[in-house]
């Protein structure tokens, strides 16, 4: 129905505001596709991607201002009526949207939310055509035909995301906008999801728009990628050459820190000494049966490792394998059923009271998500200085001196501008920076770091590590790194060990893992791991 | 409305001050007083809201009542507020056979009808302002239990208490620090409908005559009292202290209403 040359989508010169807003959120910008492509819309958070999705979508707030040309296979959507933009979102576009969970009602069934967009768009079809349909493309997408009358909650996020794109495709449109697919999933899971994506939209001929702001991600499944900043297009070219050589500012920042990520640079241990000892650590959890032939979760199942001070070890593995169980049965926060943890030669599983709060102050835990993980009601200073008080270490002044001191170690200066505010107020990155002065200001030996880099984006995140390595150095704590990137894993730990069902499968230099990896989880991982391609 | 609920609400709180102040100075007559006077007089220069069938000034007791009553109230809303709220978050925190008794217990309370329990309490403790505000305070303990216990249970499965806890946190500390200035803000809002409430209470029991001692000015008695005249035409006696009743209540729960939609906005914004 479409000649290939001709584009699916043409923005010309447009200009986007939002109502009440003062500044433009799209300037003048530049884009097309065409038939087949992959399309990349790379930028940082907040730069107007999303945005673009929704002014071809037509989903934008009443009152908002457009200017420019816009054009969908031809017609402006802009201009259409009700019943042509309905045809339009669905028929022509697809959308698979970040966040899975929240795009799919939770009382229909997966069957159900094909149906439904089936019914909506060919009214003339038989049912039983329909069904079949539905069938087929719960089929395509690898969820298979048996599960049509599962419910969401019923499906793992990976699976969700694959009815999501099951609904975009569903009446084979021209263009296909994926919003941050991947982002709520995890390293190997995204890697099938984007495969099965990409694969889908070459057989049926669509152009795939894939917003994102992982550089490594777009250079894997797109040929041509376009820069988004503050609303403008700042470089748009092919993804090679781009990779190559950015030419605007803000690509080269992007692919250095990208690039750098994956550099390894990691200090060698000079005199080791050992600080954290951990034997046979079982974490069972019961999941019912007799109380005499108990069935158990092996969350984690006899897990030996040695940790030294200044060392930094690298927990690996897909979501579910052990590796946040791990972190808090050493926190204490889940009960723990066999096996000893020796704190600088004492076990702390034996100890209790205040003895056990006493050898827990030099085991400290930064957490994957900083916006939760601190008080919203309590200001920087007063969440910094709250473990000092707690314990009972100095008075009230003395430790809010500590909390600004801590601050100005971990970067955020001047401190006057943080220490009163609250949580919300802060960035993600400025927020894992205060959790991790909150972690220190205890004075810990070992620092554990669950997946505490997973949420930020790309550049905040080597900012992040680059701290850590800093504090690490200067400080010769131990970090326990839990990830399930194994490019960071790799860069930033000088050991890494791989669990899968709550034992360790493999252990070893990151390097080596990742050029030779044995075990076949280690495989799936270095295969999903998202590098950037070399520039030999 | 909220502006209007403020400056009822300040109003009276400046009769509760005021009143005592200027009845000790003579410028209003003493309450209780009322053999010089004409029985069942009209309203005139003299009485400005006529007096009653002890020829006592309606004026000066209904200003005397409404600064008893706030006080009553007040107290009985902050007992419960000190008794519920610190119950509610043990009991939430804590959950089990703890959190289950308690539970059992406070929906026992809940499920009596307001006015009886409050009449029962107030049959068991006495006549008395202080036996009053416990009589009213047990009446509202099992709300502000319910609603504070229900938020710690949420609150206390987010990860910054756990975050507290890995950092070696006492299970007070936790609670002062981390879970109370989560959940106190459901509380404000509960506190002036609950005080509404409580003054509507406060009267039926004056009305039964169970609430304060006799020798107190109260509106509900003295509702119960002008109730007999009211046939013959004598509408002074009843007008002013249920007006006086109703525009508090009304006051109370304006600032209430007030209250709560400010805390949503903010719940929001955040």
């Amino acid at each position: 129905m479409l000649n290939s040359s001709a584009p699916v989508l043409e923005i010309r010169n447009f200009w986007m505001r939002y109502p009440k807003s003062q500044e433009w959120t799209l300037e003048d910008l530049n884009m097309s596709i065409t038939a087949g492509e992959c399309l990349a819309l790379v930028g940082s958070s907040g730069c107007g991607k999303s945005t673009l999705a929704r002014v071809v979508m037509q989903i934008l707030p009443n009152g908002s201002i457009c200017r420019g040309y816009l054009s969908v296979l031809g017609e402006d959507p802009s201009q259409l009526n009700r019943e042509n933009l309905r045809k339009l979102r669905g028929e022509a576009v697809g959308f698979v949207f970040q966040d899975p969970m929240t795009r799919l009602n939770p009382l229909l069934t997966i069957g159900a939310h094909l149906i439904d967009v089936l019914q909506a768009h060919k009214p003339d079809k038989k049912f039983t055509w329909i069904i079949g349909k539905s069938k087929e493309l719960l089929e395509r997408v690898g969820i298979g035909s048996d599960r049509f009358f599962a419910y969401p909650h019923e499906l793992s996020g990976g699976m969700r995301q694959r009815l999501s794109i099951a609904l975009a495709i569903a009446l084979d449109p021209a263009l296909v906008i994926a919003d941050e697919p991947t982002t709520s999933l995890d390293v190997a899971i995204a890697n099938q999801v984007m495969a099965e994506l990409s694969k889908l939209c070459k057989e049926l001929g669509s152009a795939l728009l894939l917003i994102s702001h992982d550089l490594a991600l777009a250079a894997r499944w797109c040929e041509r990628i376009n820069l988004l900043d503050q609303g403008k297009i700042v470089e748009a070219g092919s993804t090679k050459g781009f990779l190559q050589s950015p030419e605007s500012l803000l690509g080269k920042r992007l692919v250095i820190a990208a690039r750098e990520r994956e550099q390894i640079c990691v200090q060698p241990l000079i005199k080791p000494e050992l600080i954290l000892e951990v034997k046979q650590l079982r974490c069972w959890h019961a999941l019912g049966g007799l109380p005499w032939q108990l069935t158990w979760l092996k969350a984690v199942n006899e897990v030996n490792f040695l940790l030294y001070a200044g060392q930094t070890l690298g927990v690996v593995g897909i979501s579910g394998c052990g590796k946040s169980t791990l972190c808090r049965a050493l926190m204490g926060l889940n009960p723990v059923r066999g096996g000893e943890v020796k704190l600088k030669g004492q076990n702390i599983l034996s100890l209790k009271g205040n003895l056990l709060r006493k050898a827990r102050r030099s085991l400290q835990m930064v957490f994957q998500d900083p916006c939760a993980s601190l008080n919203p009601k309590m200001t920087i200073a007063e969440a910094v200085a709250d473990p000092l008080l707690m314990h009972d270490l100095m008075s009230r002044s003395e430790a809010r001196e500590k909390a600004r001191t801590l601050l100005q170690q971990v970067g955020l200066h001047p401190v006057e501008n943080f220490q009163n505010r609250f949580p919300n107020e802060l960035s993600g990155g400025q927020l894992q920076r205060v959790a991790i002065a909150r972690a220190l200001s205890l004075e810990p030996s070992v620092l554990i770091c669950d997946e505490s880099v997973s949420m930020l984006d790309a550049e905040i995140q080597a900012e992040v590590l680059e701290l850590l390595r800093d504090l690490q150095l200067r400080l010769k704590i131990a970090i326990l790194f839990v990830t399930h990137d194994l490019s960071v894993a790799t860069s930033f730990c000088h050991k890494v060990i791989v669990l899968d069902h709550g034992r360790v499968v493999e252990e070893g230099i990151g390097k080596k893992l990742l050029e030779a990896p044995q075990a076949a989880v280690t495989k799936s991982l270095v295969k999903a791991c998202p590098q950037l391609p070399s520039l030999t | 409305m909220t502006s209007w609920g403020i400056l009822i609400v300040l109003i009276y709180v400046g009769i509760t001050i005021f009143t005592p102040i200027l009845s000790h100075f003579g410028l209003i007559p003493e309450p209780s007083f009322g053999l010089e006077n004409p029985i069942y007089s009209p309203p005139s220069l003299g009485h400005w809201c006529g007096t009653d069938r002890l020829g006592r000034d309606v004026c000066a007791r209904t200003l005397a009542a409404s600064s008893v009553a706030l006080q009553v109230v007040f107290l009985a809303v902050s007992l419960a507020v000190i008794i519920g709220v610190p119950l509610g978050m043990v009991s939430g925190y804590l959950g089990g056979i703890v959190d289950r008794i308690l539970v059992l217990i406070m929906d026992t309370l809940y499920a009596i009808p307001v006015l009886l329990l409050s009449v029962v309490m107030a049959f068991l403790l006495g006549r008395g302002v202080f036996n009053a505000a416990m009589a009213l305070c047990v009446v509202y303990i099992p709300q502000y239990f319910r609603v504070v216990r229900n938020q710690t249970a949420q609150v206390k499965s987010d990860l910054f208490v756990d975050a507290a806890r890995s950092c070696g946190a006492r299970p007070v500390w936790i609670l002062r620090k981390y879970l109370l200035r989560n959940v106190i803000t459901s509380v404000p809002v509960l506190l002036t409908l609950n005080a509404a409430d409580a003054v509507l209470i406060l009267g039926g029991l004056g009305f039964l005559g169970l609430g304060l001692p006799e020798s107190v000015p109260e509106w509900g008695s003295d509702l119960n009292m002008a109730l007999s005249a009211l046939p013959t035409g004598i509408w002074w006696t009843t007008l002013f202290p249920g007006l006086a009743m109703f525009v508090l209540v009304l006051g109370l729960s304006f600032l209430g209403d007030g209250l709560e939609i400010w805390v949503s906005k903010r719940q929001k914004s955040v």
